[in-house]
Formats: structure tokens, sequence, C-alpha cells
């Protein structure tokens, strides 16, 4: 039930947006679509923050526990806070790399 | 390079894209879940083993997980399943050691203080394997029935086996299908936390 609402919710703000995109900012069909892939590689490079933020933090863990006598957890891995820092991470990246160099 | 970059990153963001809905929106990471959790028909054993889960909060008191772990293996001592009760769980940074307070919640419910053993050494799976492992040996104990969440069960098992030790596997739960999106995001990072420790142990020959 909660899932399907949720569905709708997003739905429904999602066409809301749209028809305001189309009538009072007067939006084309096109740009949505080059809108749509833009948001698609924002996505992508945070994915891929995720998964380096992983990588390197199981190899760091693993190198202190192997290295020194204090023991981290592989667990400090499973935090939800990791996908929300990821996500900044990978839409600053992208943003930055999108931008055309000056001169 | 900038293009194919592009082009790669779309396609990495709409499959990710597509996976949180299937993830959020479906019962596939409970049905993964499912898949990965290890249950066993029980019959009597020689000793309940209660692995360590989470520890001790900061005000002293078992996190969920350690909580439904220990009231699991209480209920099955209960159930005249083993006549030992094996606590394991070491000392949290506010200095509460997991095994000790399990203990007392196991006393208070009625398990006689005599039929409990604490572990509090162990920080790992293996650790725990290891050293409870040990322990049990030196009282000829071979058969286990072994408490731990579903989807670590496989894992946790597979260590005691590798020590020779017959295991019964009794997890705390199985998952229901239904649920909140958000549970389901929860449980499929626990679930991808523990194929990432079945590859390690794998690859280190734990198991």
């Amino acid at each position: 039930m909660s899932q399907l609402f949720l569905l709708g919710l997003a739905v429904a703000t999602s066409l809301i947006a749209y028809l305001v995109g189309r009538g009072a900012l007067g939006l084309s069909l096109p740009t949505l679509a080059s809108a749509v892939a833009r948001a698609f590689e924002l996505i992508g490079m945070s994915m891929l923050f995720l998964a380096i933020n992983v990588a390197v933090g199981l190899f760091l863990i693993l190198a202190v526990r192997t290295l020194t006598p204090v023991f981290l957890s592989v667990y400090l891995l499973n935090d939800t806070s990791l996908v929300g820092i990821s996500l900044v991470q990978g839409l600053v990246f992208e943003t930055w790399r999108a931008r055309p160099p000056r001169s | 390079m900038s293009v194919a970059t592009s082009l790669a990153l779309r396609v990495l963001g709409a499959a990710a894209t597509v996976a949180f809905l299937m993830v959020g929106f479906t019962p596939l990471p409970q049905a993964l879940t499912r898949w990965m959790t290890r249950v066993d028909p029980l019959r009597p054993a020689e000793a309940i083993v209660v692995l360590a889960g989470a520890g001790v909060r900061g005000d002293g008191e078992l996190t969920d997980v350690s909580l439904r772990r220990t009231i699991h293996g209480i209920q099955l001592y209960h159930r005249n399943l083993a006549p030992l009760l094996v606590l394991s769980g070491p000392v949290s940074q506010a200095g509460y050691v997991e095994a000790e307070v399990r203990r007392a919640l196991a006393t208070a419910c009625g398990v006689a203080p005599t039929a409990i053993l604490t572990v509090s050494r162990g920080r790992t799976t293996w650790d725990e394997g290891m050293i409870i492992g040990d322990l049990l040996r030196q009282r000829a104990i071979g058969r286990i029935v072994l408490v731990a969440d579903g989807e670590g069960m496989g894992r946790a098992a597979a260590v005691f086996a590798k020590r020779g030790f017959d295991v019964i596997a009794a997890p705390t739960e199985t998952p229901s299908l239904d649920g909140p999106p958000e549970g389901r995001l929860d449980e499929l990072r626990r679930v991808a936390m523990e194929l990432l420790a079945w590859l390690y142990y794998r690859a280190s020959g734990y198991i």
C-alpha cells in the first residue's frame, strides 16, 4: 500500500511539473529528453563514487586491521549516509566535469 | 573520451534508477534474503550458539539485532534443544560487554546461570568461530544450534562447519515479502554487505 501511495505521489507531482514546464515555462519536449539523459549522467557519477567509496573504505579497514592493532568493523560501511555523501560527490564532480574549460 | 564517458554514465545512471525502483517497489530484496537464508529443521544439539549482533548501544541496552538474536536463543533453550547457551559479544566503545548484557537478560528470562557460557573476545564471525569452536571442543561438543540473522547464516554456518561442527541453522527470522520501500532498501543494503563479506571469506579461505 505504502509503495503504491509513494509511486502515485511521484507520478502526480511529475505530471504537474511537466504541465508547468510545457505551459507556464514554455519548455520543449526534446529538451526534456536531454534533461533525463543528463540526470542519468549525474546519477551514474554518484553510483561511481559510491562504488569507489565502498572499495576504498574496505581497503582502508582491512589495511588498518592488518597493519595495526586497531580493529575497525567492515560494518562501518553499512551506513545509508554513504549513499547521500556519494550523491553529493557525484553531483559536484559531474557538474564540474561537464563545464567547458575557461578561456 | 567525453562522449564515451557521458554515455557510460548514462547507462550506469539508468541502470541504477531501474534497480532502485525494483528494489524499493518490488519484493526483490526480501526474495534475495530468503535465497541467502539457511534454515534447518530443529533437532536436539549440545549447545546453542548466539553470535554477536551489532553490540550494545550507548545507553547500555542491546541493539535491536543483538536483542532479537538473544531472545531467539533463549526461546530455543527453553524448548530444550540444548543444555548450554553460548552468548557471544565483544566490549563496546562505551565499555559495555555485549555477552554480559546478554547473560543478564538470559538469566532474567529463566536460563540457569550454569547453563550460560559467555564469549567476549570475538570481533568477527571468523573470530567467533575460532574462539567458540575451541571452547566447545574442550567440552567435547560437536553439534550446535547456530543463531544469526538470515542473510548472514550461510557464511556463519560455513565457518563452524569448517571447524568440524554439525551445524543446525536457526536464523532469527525469514523476511516477509511485504514492507515499505525504506525497509526494502535497508534489506538490500544488508544483503549487499553480506555478499561482500561472503566473497571476502571465500577469498581468505575462511569458508
